[in-house]
């Protein structure tokens, strides 16, 4: 028999024949018909779901904004310049001290120990000495407090000021602050290392020493089984490493 | 009463239209969900669903072909989605070849529907559900792939292997008979 003829009988036979069912089957679907139709829930969970999402977006946006409003919030920087206490450092050339300065702020010297525990204060203007001096009475004041004016820069950075441009005092200014090195809290590295959980290394002694050859002699593949060691008292001592440990292999065979 | 006019009268919500077109249409919807179910009660719980689903969804029905064809989509539709819920493997070992229908055990060679519809129903789920969709529905095998989630080329195979198993319970019927 071909496909065709095949599908001929079967399509004119079973195509348009009715089979009547049970009579209780349309009372079932009127039951079913008749109760109250309860609302799916699936049917509004993508909405749950958008809600939940769009919820979670705004969360990261929110966490992103205030992250990006500390890191750029303005920094007042204060940077103090103070003359050099020292006689040795009057004899200095203060024009040469002037020089230097700038070249700290620039990063490219380091400044002298001294100078980097206290506060450092460049000026940029001129124009307002009387609202830095408080900052500078806390501070150890030399005999001749002399304020030296550099002009700030950002390392590596120079922007030429052109010479009719007026800056506006009230303009908020920026400052710098030169933070002193955090102090070690452990100043000697002896201490440091001493501190740190090491294992002891057992004394050896002419006994032992003599020993641990002849057990590496004796299992030279295997030398790190047995060890001779000195006690702290003295004593021999005598360390059995893995030697209880069992081996499947063995116990297979 | 017109079809068309009960049909209104379902969309309403009348509950004596539903039965009137439920009466007409039952047996024919009842033959087709015979043809995709294993036994009566699954094809009667496929009729059930179906015609709640025609009455509780009628707005969906957008007059383009006629009445009949779409309770007969839903019905068809139903039944590939019980075996889908009901996990059911397409790919079944075929039935045993004594699993013939009891009417042809005489000498009568003339093959009656309920004769071809127990062939059909004996063939594994897939191949029964494809034989279906193909030579009765007229449904392209893209379109069965694209119902049954299966490939082009399974479908092809499946019917293949349905019509085989086909032919081989007619010659043992014929040869019986002879």
């Amino acid at each position: 028999m071909k496909d065709k003829e095949l599908d001929k009988l079967f399509k004119g036979q079973l195509e348009q024949h009715s089979i009547f069912p049970k009579k209780d089957i349309w009372h079932k679907i009127e039951s079913q018909l008749d109760q109250p139709r309860v609302a799916p829930a699936r049917r509004f969970s993508w909405i749950r779901y958008a809600a939940i999402a769009i919820g979670c977006l705004g969360l990261i946006v929110l966490a992103y904004n205030m992250m990006q409003s500390t890191s750029v919030r303005e920094i007042p920087t204060i940077a103090q310049k103070r003359a050099p206490e020292a006689p040795t450092n009057t004899s200095q050339d203060p024009s040469e001290s002037a020089q230097q300065m700038p070249l700290v702020a620039h990063g490219y010297l380091e400044p002298p120990e001294q100078e980097v525990t206290k506060i450092q204060i460049s000026k940029q203007h001129v124009s307002r000495p009387k609202q830095r001096r408080p900052i500078s009475k806390h501070l150890p004041q030399p005999k001749e407090p002399r304020l030296e004016l550099v002009e700030l820069k950002p390392a590596g950075v120079s922007l030429p000021l052109a010479s009719g441009v007026d800056i506006d005092d009230k303009a908020p200014k920026e400052y710098a602050i030169t933070v002193p090195p955090v102090a070690p809290l452990i100043d000697s590295p002896e201490t440091e290392e001493s501190m740190l959980a090491s294992a002891r290394k057992p004394a050896e002694g002419i006994v032992p020493g003599i020993l641990n050859k002849i057990s590496d002699a004796l299992n030279p593949s295997d030398h790190t089984t047995i060890q001779f060691s000195k006690d702290e008292e003295g004593f021999l001592r005598l360390d059995i490493v893995n030697g209880l440990v069992k081996n499947r292999h063995k116990k297979r065979r | 009463m017109n079809l068309d006019t009960i049909w209104n009268a379902c969309l309403a919500g009348n509950r004596k239209a539903q039965f009137q077109l439920y009466q007409t249409l039952s047996g024919r919807m009842f033959s087709v969900c015979m043809r995709y179910a294993q036994t009566e009660s699954e094809a009667e719980e496929i009729l059930q669903t179906g015609f709640i689903k025609v009455f509780t969804k009628g707005q969906l029905f957008d007059k383009r072909g006629s009445l009949e064809g779409w309770i007969r989509k839903i019905m068809v539709n139903t039944a590939i989605e019980l075996h889908r819920n009901r996990d059911r493997r397409s790919f079944e070992p075929l039935a045993q070849d004594d699993a013939m229908p009891d009417s042809c055990s005489g000498s009568d060679v003339h093959l009656h529907y309920k004769d071809l519809l127990a062939m059909v129903t004996a063939l594994p789920l897939g191949y029964r559900t494809v034989f279906n969709l193909y030579v009765i529905e007229g449904y392209s095998h893209k379109e069965i792939a694209k119902m049954l989630s299966i490939s082009e080329g399974n479908s092809k195979s499946q019917l293949s292997r349905a019509r085989q198993s086909l032919k081989e319970q007619l010659m043992k019927i014929e040869n019986i008979g002879l």
